[in-house]
């Protein structure tokens, strides 16, 4: 009948197994999966990630230059990110915070010329991805 | 799958159903796709020792369908859910919803069934190679 | 002598998923068990539509919230026989390793469910205890901690370092040792052997003819466990699966307690066997499959059948998606006649019902 005294015994000297969040929080793991940002400068408008998004929470309009995420849509799967030709796009390791109303980001970039220009050179600091 | 695929007639289903279970098979699920707009394509598995049988039947849309639920009571559930999605009848379930096992009055009928919607939009959205894609237009 | 028609569900304290059971009682008894679905039904098959294939990998992972990998992978699995191609060697360990971690992830959540719903919640804080730290491995190492989303067409998109895998072992460990601690509480309990004992019994006839899979027919003594025809690399990693032949809910209870222990075993061994090595095939083109197939793979619950048909576009024709809980629910609807009204919520509970899964 006491077959779960030892647990408990364990447990009143172990302390709790909760943490007063948001007092007191988790650093993330490093890579989790979180918020979606974009480089708008270095974004060239191509809309590959609206095209790959199964979610569909991106659009892309090259001819006015905008570029909107909506953070309820998104799924956070990170497909976008690996998908980025520019490498412009990155997904931190906090997810979104809780909102009180639905905004989405928009994002005003250089209208897309016709012909384009050469692509940047990624970052020095781009983490090293698996290429699809 | 094609090695281990046999088909069928809506004629012979009883019977080549009752031998299966005779010999030992149990059954899986029942799979109904559609292949045009006048016929549906329905495909039994059962499953023995870890191998899978197959019996295939195309069957008009507006067939009537002998259940198999007297020999394997656990097809009633699959053959309500097709009732439902494609609109097939199926005659002698021994549990039927009459099409209210998922969707209501309401509902667009059928569901899974593309040709012959009203108003279909056409296939060729999301995914095409304009840049920008569709993803603009249609959110 | 009077019949009453109660209504349990959609909403209840132990179910996790909303399903109907209207039943019919005579003097406290069950005599009829009617079910109603259609409370999740999301019409996911019909995504096939509209989202190509690389897309759908990310549909197919949320027809469930618990076993998500495993869809994943069943998924990936069929695109890929239909393509002709196979996943490296070390991304089919890594599948494994993952599957199993939400093998036990999903055991752990049933069992304190399980806990919960006899009464028993200091049982039910320190089996989620536990699982938290399951979630922690599945974050750190897939990004993730249910919707793991690490599985593509042709691998998978992480790749744990040596310094995760010692890591992620040494945790296994003592996650094992706490677990194996809870078991004397969970099987032994005199109190959770009078409300299982010889409630819900489904025997090894009435579960092969009804079509049960999974835990629920392990119990019953079926050994029949999708895992032993040997795919991704369950062919590298020998094991057993747990039968007991009782058929009732302790049973039940025992299967799926020790099937746990077996998962965390199987991912300490599959991150041995990790070979080194790419984890994602480099495909030329966007995926177009040709032709149609059936894959299985055993999840959590049971049985998971996947059917594809392709005709050699990047969308597909039918994704035909078949859960245990669905093979499980005319089995459920037997086992209800002749139970007392009390014990209705457990042996409902007994067989893990996945509603989201049935209903897709």
């Amino acid at each position: 009948m006491f077959e779960l005294a030892p647990v408990i015994l364990r447990n009143l000297l172990r302390g709790p197994a909760t943490r007063r969040y948001p007092l007191v929080t988790r650093e993330p793991f490093p890579r989790a999966r979180g918020e979606i940002e974009n480089e708008i400068s270095r974004c060239t408008l191509c809309g590959l990630c609206a095209r790959r998004c199964p979610a569909r929470c991106l659009e892309v309009e090259p001819q006015s230059g905008r570029w909107r995420w909506d953070p309820f849509v998104c799924v956070y799967c990170g497909v976008c990110v690996e998908t980025c030709p520019a490498h412009s796009l990155r997904q931190k390791e906090t997810g979104r915070r809780p909102a009180t109303s639905r905004e989405t980001v928009l994002l005003q970039g250089e209208p897309r010329r016709r012909g384009g220009g050469a692509r940047p050179a990624p970052p020095p600091d781009a983490p090293a991805r698996e290429r699809p | 799958m094609q090695e281990a695929t046999r088909a069928i007639t809506l004629e012979s289903l009883l019977a080549e159903v009752a031998r299966l279970k005779a010999e030992g098979w149990r059954f899986v699920t029942l799979t109904a796709s559609e292949l045009d707009a006048e016929r549906l394509e329905l495909l039994y598995h059962f499953d023995r020792e870890l191998r899978l049988q197959h019996l295939r039947a195309a069957v008009a849309k507006t067939a009537e369908v002998p259940s198999i639920s007297p020999v394997f009571f656990a097809a009633a559930l699959v053959e309500n859910e097709v009732q439902d999605l494609f609109g097939l009848r199926f005659t002698g379930l021994l549990l039927d919803f009459r099409g209210r096992l998922y969707l209501e009055e309401e509902s667009p009928m059928p569901p899974f069934c593309r040709r012959g919607r009203e108003a279909e939009a056409p296939r060729g959205g999301g995914g095409s190679e304009a840049p920008g894609g569709e993803s603009c237009a249609t959110r | 002598m009077r019949h009453t028609v109660i209504p349990f569900g959609p909403q209840h304290p132990v179910l996790p998923e909303p399903i109907h059971l209207q039943l019919t009682i005579r003097e406290e008894r069950v005599i009829e068990a009617r079910p109603a679905l259609g409370f999740v039904h999301r019409g996911l098959e019909r995504l096939v539509e509209s989202r190509d294939i690389a897309q759908m990998v990310q549909v197919v992972e949320r027809v469930c919230g618990i076993c998500s990998m495993i869809h994943a992978h069943c998924f990936c699995m069929g695109v890929e026989a239909l393509l002709g191609i196979e996943a490296p060697p070390r991304a089919q360990v890594l599948r494994v390793m993952w599957s199993e971690l939400h093998r036990v992830q999903s055991h752990l959540l049933w069992l304190g469910l399980f806990a919960d719903c006899l009464g028993f919640e200091s049982l039910f804080m320190q089996f989620w205890r536990i699982r938290e730290r399951i979630l922690d491995l599945s974050e750190a190492t897939a990004g993730n901690r249910v919707i793991v989303s690490v599985n593509v067409i042709g691998g998978v998109r992480r790749d744990p370092d040596d310094a995760q895998l010692a890591w992620m072992s040494a945790e296994i460990d003592r996650i094992e040792e706490d677990l194996r601690r809870l078991e004397p509480a969970t099987l032994d309990d005199p109190t959770v052997r009078r409300r299982t004992v010889g409630k819900g019994v489904l025997s090894r006839a009435q579960a092969w003819e009804l079509g049960a899979v999974g835990p629920t027919a392990r119990a019953s003594g079926i050994a029949e466990d999708i895992r032993l025809t040997k795919y991704a690399a369950y062919g590298r990693l020998y094991f057993e699966p747990v039968v007991e032949t009782d058929g009732d809910s302790h049973a039940r209870l025992r299967v799926r307690f020790r099937e746990a222990l077996a998962s965390l075993d199987l991912v300490r061994r599959a991150i041995r066997l990790l070979p080194a090595g790419e984890v994602r095939l480099k495909l030329k083109e966007p995926p177009a499959p040709h032709g149609e197939t059936v894959v299985r793979v055993e999840q959590p619950r049971g049985e998971l059948v996947y059917y594809l048909k392709g005709s050699g576009e990047k969308r597909l024709d039918r994704v035909r998606i078949r859960t245990p809980t669905f093979a499980n629910l005319p089995a459920l609807l037997v086992m209800l006649p002749g139970v007392s009204l009390s014990d209705v919520p457990v042996v409902t509970l007994s067989i893990d019902p996945c509603i989201s899964c049935t209903e897709r």
